[in-house]
């Protein structure tokens, strides 16, 4: 197998929204806004306030999407907000959301960028 | 069960179609049998600005793995190559602790009864 160099980003974490079927693509756009570079979305099923609602929870989907978007350590809480925002997760069985920390990530970075950053890096040195 | 940190998940983004092959690759030559792929949409950063609405994203698969921490590093090199994670639009992947799991070691079974 021939040699090839990974790009490793560290100082990366996993923001992970569950929300009712259908709101996933409001959460993403309100994340793109923040600042986020992608998403990735996925259906599931789930249980949690709709079943204590009573006849209330009709109205809550029982279908649900997963949306897991890597960002930045340093974007982490704009992101996190524009999505709580965007999601109404203040609402019971709206959803919910948190933050997995990564130790690290790999992806197709540009070559200028990593140009761009080997400068800004030597300079500081 | 393995504790504290001993085991990382390893996981990853592919556009549809790789991440079988992908599997099948860890089994043969890592010895990995167990990795779980699920259908997913998405849009990259590499996606045009004006495309990166919804209704411009396209088909994907997650593909994750637990694998021991010691060869974590050697696993997630193996399928950032294999996966061709290092061309534009090739996908992502991450690699994070886990604080407990479990693993599935298949059973000696006697093939000669």
């Amino acid at each position: 197998m021939s040699k090839r160099e990974i790009t490793v980003l560290t100082d990366v974490a996993l923001i992970t929204c569950i929300v009712q079927r259908g709101i996933a693509d409001d959460v993403v756009v309100a994340a793109q806004q923040a600042g986020a570079q992608g998403a990735t979305i996925f259906f599931a099923r789930g249980s949690g306030v709709r079943e204590r609602l009573g006849i209330v929870g009709l109205a809550i989907e029982v279908e649900k999407e997963i949306i897991t978007i890597v960002v930045a350590t340093d974007q982490v809480d704009r992101v996190f907000e524009k999505i709580y925002l965007a999601g109404k997760l203040d609402t019971p069985g709206m959803g919910i959301m948190y933050v997995t920390p990564l130790e690290k990530a790999a992806t197709y970075v540009p070559p200028e960028i990593i140009e761009k950053l080997t400068d800004s890096n030597a300079s500081k040195q | 069960m393995t504790e504290n940190g001993e085991t990382k998940l390893i996981t990853c983004i592919l556009p549809k179609g790789i991440a079988r092959e992908v599997s099948e690759k860890l089994l043969k030559e890592k010895g990995i049998i167990t990795g779980n792929i699920n259908n997913a949409r998405g849009s990259g950063h590499i996606t045009a600005k004006k495309h990166q609405k919804a209704g411009y994203q396209s088909e994907k698969e997650m593909f994750r793995v637990v694998v021991d921490a010691d060869r974590a590093d050697e696993v997630f090199e193996f399928i950032y190559s294999h996966a061709e994670l290092h061309q534009p639009h090739g996908g992502i992947m991450f690699q994070n602790a886990l604080r407990k799991s479990t693993e599935y070691v298949l059973p000696d079974i006697d093939t000669e009864n």
